[in-house]
């Protein structure tokens, strides 16, 4: 008998935490579609210490350690690929296993005090050129193209804690109709603060409204050590 | 350790288990839910409205400051006209001049201003429509009605209020805490 009581009291316990749980993610704004081993394990996740060049690139890249974000809004899809100087440093020497420590010196100084991010915005509903979606008149489509190519950096912001950094350094890297996205490097004055990170967007080409991608500290600060 | 103990140990396992999966698939199963929103409410509280806002009324300020600027330049011209009876033809002109400037700035700020708000008024609501999606399916509701005081939505008996809900759900998605 007492150990069948002790089995409802346990099972009591397992209820109410499942149940809080679920309620305290609803009201957070909980993670679509995810398992519960994936919940179970995901707080485990460890950075490694060390990682060689390619392995480095790797884990950058990787969606599961959160450099990247993206949002969907309507048709459009705004994504930002948070990208740390080993990283710039490692795909522009492009060495893969070899890298030569004084070249990646150098490089590292090059990038001196900016964050670096990339921004892509795509239309998932077309396969066309993005400055061609619901183009009314080829005056649109130079407009469009006059603003992505100049106008189109003053409404990128990157907020950490109190600032709201202008973006200083910004390329628009076109590739006509071979996909349906558009692909921007910018760059931001470096500060100290050791907050999450904030890229701010207004979309005033697809009037999208502002779009925020946020970039944990946890993740933007606890990257695995580059081996040379 | 008996064979008795480990009986126990297993069949208590067991029931652990089996009312832990029990709970996730009982509370994460709300498929057919009608849930109902204050539209009002959501729309006024969403952050990226009030951003919007803002940014709207320092545009419109500034649009002010310069028709004001012209019209006092207007007035200031008009009096001159005034005491020189009309007879200073240059003034005249020059009066002329400024008064189709101003009305014309006028006609083409009054454009700017409803074509900016509706583009602003379009943003939000492309978002909250976003956002509204995205929290009915990860919470597996069927509906979410939008209750706007106009009479669509009278009466909602099986429906749940969650405008604190989605107003929480939207304004994190907004500001990109997921």
């Amino acid at each position: 008998m007492k150990s069948i009581s002790t089995y409802i009291i346990i099972g009591a316990i397992a209820i109410f935490t499942g149940c809080d749980k679920n309620k305290a993610e609803k009201q957070t704004g909980a993670k679509e579609n995810k398992g519960f081993f994936e919940k179970l394990f995901a707080s485990n996740k460890e950075v490694p210490s060390k990682l060689k060049p390619v392995e480095y690139i790797n884990w950058c890249e990787d969606q599961e350690n959160e450099l990247k974000q993206s949002k969907q809004i309507g048709d459009f899809t705004f994504s930002a690929f948070y990208q740390p100087h080993d990283y710039l440093a490692i795909k522009e020497l492009n060495k893969g296993e070899s890298v030569n420590s004084k070249e990646f010196e150098e490089k590292i100084k090059e990038y001196g005090e900016m964050t670096y991010c990339s921004f892509r915005l795509e239309n998932s509903k077309t396969n066309g050129e993005l400055l061609k979606t619901d183009l009314s008149s080829d005056q649109q489509y130079y407009g469009r193209l006059e603003y992505m190519s100049f106008k189109m950096q003053e409404d990128f912001k990157l907020i950490q804690g109190n600032d709201t950094l202008p973006c200083s350094m910004y390329h628009f890297e076109r590739i006509y109709s071979l996909a349906p996205y558009a692909t921007f490097v910018l760059g931001f004055p470096k500060t100290d603060s050791k907050e999450d990170i904030k890229l701010w967007f207004h979309d005033k080409l697809f009037n999208n409204g502002i779009v925020i991608l946020n970039f944990k500290t946890e993740s933007i600060h606890n990257l695995p050590k580059l081996e040379i | 350790m008996n064979s008795k103990n480990v009986i126990r140990i297993i069949v208590g396992a067991t029931v652990i288990s089996g009312v832990v999966l029990l709970n996730y698939w009982l509370c994460g199963k709300q498929q057919n839910t009608i849930v109902w929103v204050n539209l009002s409410k959501v729309y006024n509280e969403f952050d990226l409205k009030k951003e919007l806002e803002g940014k709207f009324k320092i545009v419109q300020t500034e649009r002010k400051k310069i028709l004001d600027s012209l019209e006092l330049n207007l007035k200031v011209l008009g009096n001159q006209v005034e005491l020189t009876k009309g007879k200073d033809e240059v003034k005249l002109y020059e009066f002329q001049m400024k008064r189709e400037e101003y009305l014309t700035k006028k006609e083409q700020f009054e454009q700017d201003n409803a074509q900016l708000q509706g583009d602003y008024n379009q943003q939000v609501l492309t978002q909250i429509n976003q956002y509204v999606k995205e929290y009915a399916l990860s919470n597996n509701y069927s509906y979410v009605l939008g209750a706007d005081g106009t009479g669509t939505l009278m009466f909602a008996n099986d429906g749940k209020e969650v405008t604190g809900d989605i107003l929480v759900y939207i304004n994190n998605k907004y500001k990109g805490i997921n």
